[in-house]
């Protein structure tokens, strides 16, 4: 039925959001595209996993350690495949380059130490299943939405009200003007991958206890239907981040419904060439000329 | 030069803001042909602006800009440079890696045609072409005075060097307007002398110039016109004697360039 | 002789030729400065187009390798045109998009195999054997059919990358050739010189696409068998390293780099580090590779030496 579909589309839509917020908020900073964020999503779903199968831990230290766990991978991603290459000066390929090369090095060892086979997760929550009206939701649907409810929020939280927010939107306008300031843009930087890292580990493990699994090719899907979010809100805007997970999730789910299941990822896809032959600049962005200037 | 010439550049109302801030306002220039026309202003006046807008790097917000006839607000650079408009850049953007001479024949690109066909089978057509193409870089660069540099990697010439390598290419697309901005700027008196002759050379050819300059000495002995520039807007326009004169323009220069007002007393 | 020309080593040498035209269909693009995540999608595009071709309509391999080299044109110009008329990045991310959107429907697409792909595609091998013997041509110096039929078959691809290299060389020293690499080094400056940048960077596009699509050919008629996991992603990523590595100024570059990674990767094939094939490991190798080499030496292995203009009339 319609509603309920729409309901699974923005359960779901909301870690795409999550996912595209992670690039949204690197690309604010850098002006690049992150492309081993898949991974830093893939290694949360990977430590929440470990840390609920192996250690027992329950769902809200799960969540925080999967958090922690791609916070840390965004550290090593910051110190060995961006600030190396912003010390050279170069284009802006090699950062993307780099990037993907982590990308790869990462997924490719997990696959290794997972042989390629996905990880069940052993879910602990209870299989309930709550009703609203004529709408239904399993409490694993329920746990994800509100979490990432709970992020979106306290991310524009952080970026508004503290300093830090605020030091990361300096940095975004312009890194000169910020460091005239007295911006420490290093510091900056590395927590602003520090906490793109945490969004994307986050919706790794939420996506992780939808699916009741994880594996180490999860990344590549979920990286990819991010950047069509991204797209499709505009390039570095945090309202369109959002908005564009949700219609994208809600797409994806009348797809499943009503079309076919195969095509599911295709519309991500589809959207994304629709959005860069009529308004490349996304829903929320500002002009299409801008996007024109290099 | 007489004042019935027809304008090679017609700029009317042309305006530009960046959010909330007022680059370029309502600025109106008309630049007659044959003419050497400078463009002044104190630092942060819009000149550059007014230049990116012109040449199609940026899209105006509002107002209008006609080339010889031919409306060209908001079209692609290339597109204005092939209809007869060439520029330099304040920075400077020569391909650093490419010699002195491949710097300029790139410049010869709009004004050939031959594409893959031409260059992969080597037809007649194309070997006539590449051959004129290299000849009129040589002469650019001789007429600019650099011939003996032509393997010379542009990323290692010196300063004046590679403003005047920046010239030769922007003459080799065969422009009618050519626009230097700031072409002087860290030059010595010999240099800047060098380059005043350098234009006057220019205009003998036949080609217009709008010409932003910081160097009083340059723009007094060189324009045929000026315009000033304040805060995005026109100040005021005429001829090197009227603007010198101008009581806004002392003021708006008050402080910044003392030379100016005993410079060509 | 019969032993150096073995049908191992052989392979390996066709395998490497294939794969320095896919290093140098990206490499195309990067002439311009842009990234291309797609050619994996156009090498999908080709393969099939010849396995179908062939498979479904007894296509002979004259003609599926051209229709493996057009088909990826005519999907390039507006994929090309859509993302190359904006910044940098769009391209990387519309071409990642393209690639895995390639994948995702030749896996549902039941004609064409679904996930399990086409099989049974006449080999070039195979055709080039049952030739000589129809022709009752006795191998020489000791070879067997196959032998011979393969070494043809590696002399037919290393023509075509023959091919291919002398096209991008002789473009390179032409016009089209200033054009891209004067976007290459400052698209701004190009654009202000009256060059018109999006055009020449959906030729470059269209130009790699053609390269990958023509190896994707060449591919299915030497591998009997096309599937679309083969060109997933991390095929995308390969071909980037090839370049990357072995030199991304350069045409001979990709060669080099395809030389140097397939070479090895085969060469190694069998060899155990630590109780771990290194082959499992090649795409961790790969996307080290990337990192360090963009880090430290981002122009790659191999760089051109400046070409003398003084000589030219």
């Amino acid at each position: 039925m319609l509603l309920q579909q729409i309901l699974n589309g923005i359960t779901q839509g909301g870690t795409y959001a999550l996912v595209a917020l992670g690039y949204t908020l690197i690309f604010g900073v850098l002006e690049i595209i992150n492309m081993a964020h898949g991974e830093l999503f893939m290694i949360g779903a990977m430590v929440g996993w470990a840390l609920v199968t192996l250690f027992g831990w329950s769902l809200v230290p799960a969540l925080l350690g999967g958090m922690v766990g791609a916070a840390l991978l965004g550290v090593v991603l910051e110190f060995t495949a961006l600030r190396p290459l912003r010390r050279q000066g170069g284009t802006n390929l090699s950062p993307l380059i780099s990037t993907i090369g982590l990308g790869m090095v990462v997924q490719n060892l997990m696959v290794r130490a997972t042989n390629g086979q996905p990880l069940s997760f052993r879910v602990p929550l209870s299989e309930g299943v709550i009703r609203l009206g004529p709408l239904q939701m399993t409490t694993a649907q329920l746990v994800v939405l509100s979490v990432s409810i709970f992020l979106m929020v306290a991310l524009q939280w952080t970026l508004s009200r503290t300093r830090l927010g605020r030091a990361v939107r300096a940095v975004s306008e312009n890194p000169e003007t910020a460091a005239l300031l007295g911006v420490n843009v290093s510091a900056v930087i590395l927590a602003t991958v520090m906490l793109a890292a945490a969004l994307g580990g986050a919706a790794g493990v939420l996506v992780g206890l939808s699916f009741v699994s994880v594996s180490a090719t999860m990344g590549l899907p979920y990286g990819l239907k991010g950047l069509a979010v991204i797209i499709l809100g505009g390039l570095g805007n945090v309202k369109g981040a959002v908005a564009g997970g949700l219609i994208i999730g809600v797409l994806e789910a009348l797809t499943v419904a009503y079309g076919g299941a195969g095509y599911k990822d295709a519309v991500a896809f589809g959207f994304l060439f629709l959005m860069l032959l009529l308004r490349p600049q996304g829903l929320f962005g500002i002009s299409a000329a801008a996007v024109r200037r290099s | 030069m007489t004042e019935y010439a027809r304008p090679i550049l017609e700029v009317r109302g042309l305006t530009r803001t960046f959010g909330g801030l007022v680059a370029v306002s309502e600025v109106d220039l008309t630049v007659p042909e044959g003419a050497i026309f400078g463009l002044i202003g104190p630092n942060g006046a819009g000149k550059t602006t007014l230049f990116n807008l012109i040449t199609g790097l940026l899209p105006p917000s509002g107002g209008s800009v006609t080339f010889a006839g031919q409306p060209v607000t908001g079209r692609r650079p290339h597109v204005i440079t092939r209809l007869g408009m060439a520029r330099t850049f304040q920075n400077i953007r020569l391909f650093g890696s490419l010699s002195a001479l491949e710097n300029v024949v790139v410049g010869t690109h709009c004004r050939t045609r031959s594409g893959v066909w031409g260059s992969v089978f080597r037809t007649g057509r194309t070997r006539a072409e590449e051959a004129e193409a290299w000849a009129k870089a040589r002469a650019e660069l001789e007429f600019v005075g650099l011939a003996d540099l032509v393997d010379a990697p542009a990323g290692g010439l010196a300063y004046g060097q590679q403003r005047r390598l920046e010239i030769a290419r922007a003459l080799a697309t065969g422009p009618r307007l050519l626009c230097l901005d700031e072409p002087a700027a860290g030059m010595n008196e010999t240099e800047s002398e060098e380059l005043i002759d350098l234009v006057r050379r220019i205009q003998r050819r036949g080609i217009s110039v709008l010409i932003i300059e910081h160097d009083m000495h340059v723009v007094m002995n060189l324009c045929d016109r000026i315009a000033v520039l304040n805060f995005g807007r026109k100040l005021a326009e005429g001829t090197p004697a009227e603007i010198r004169a101008n009581p806004d323009v002392i003021e708006a220069y008050l402080g910044r360039d003392e030379d100016a007002a005993d410079q060509g007393a | 002789m019969a032993v150096l020309l073995n049908n191992y080593y052989l392979q390996v040498a066709t395998f490497v030729g294939v794969n320095a035209l896919l290093g140098l269909s990206v490499y195309l693009v990067l002439s311009t400065g842009q990234l291309t995540l797609g050619n994996a999608g156009f090498m999908a595009l080709g393969a099939y187009t010849a396995a179908l071709l062939a498979t479904k309509a007894g296509a002979p391999v004259w003609i599926t390798l051209p229709a493996a080299a057009l088909v990826p044109a005519i999907v390039a110009i507006p994929l090309g045109y859509a993302s190359l008329r904006l910044r940098g990045v769009y391209l990387a991310i519309a071409t990642l998009g393209f690639t895995e959107t390639v994948r995702v429907l030749f896996q549902n697409w039941e004609f064409a195999g679904g996930a399990l792909g086409i099989k049974n595609i006449p080999s070039l091998g195979r055709m080039v054997q049952n030739g000589l013997k129809a022709a009752g041509i006795t191998p020489p110096a000791g070879l067997s059919h196959a032998q011979l039929a393969n070494l043809v078959v590696m002399l037919f691809v290393l023509l075509v990358l023959g091919l291919a290299l002398a096209f991008v060389y002789r473009q390179a020293a032409g016009r089209v050739g200033r054009a891209y690499a004067a976007i290459r080094i400052d698209e701004i400056a190009a654009e202000a010189m009256g060059i018109n940048i999006t055009y020449y960077k959906v030729l470059a596009f269209v130009q790699g696409a053609v390269l990958a699509g023509l190896a994707g050919g060449l591919v299915a008629h030497i591998n009997f068998s096309v599937s679309p996991a083969e060109f997933a992603f991390s095929r995308a990523v390969e071909m980037l390293t090839l370049v990357v590595v072995g030199g991304s100024t350069t045409p001979l570059g990709p060669v080099l780099g395809a030389a140097l990674l397939i070479g090895l990767s085969e060469g190694l094939r069998d060899f155990s580090l630590f109780g771990a094939r290194l082959s499992d490991y090649r795409l961790i190798l790969y996307g080290f590779l990337l990192m360090v080499v963009v880090a430290l030496r981002p122009q790659g292995l191999l760089t051109f030496a400046p070409r003398r203009k003084g000589a030219r009339a």
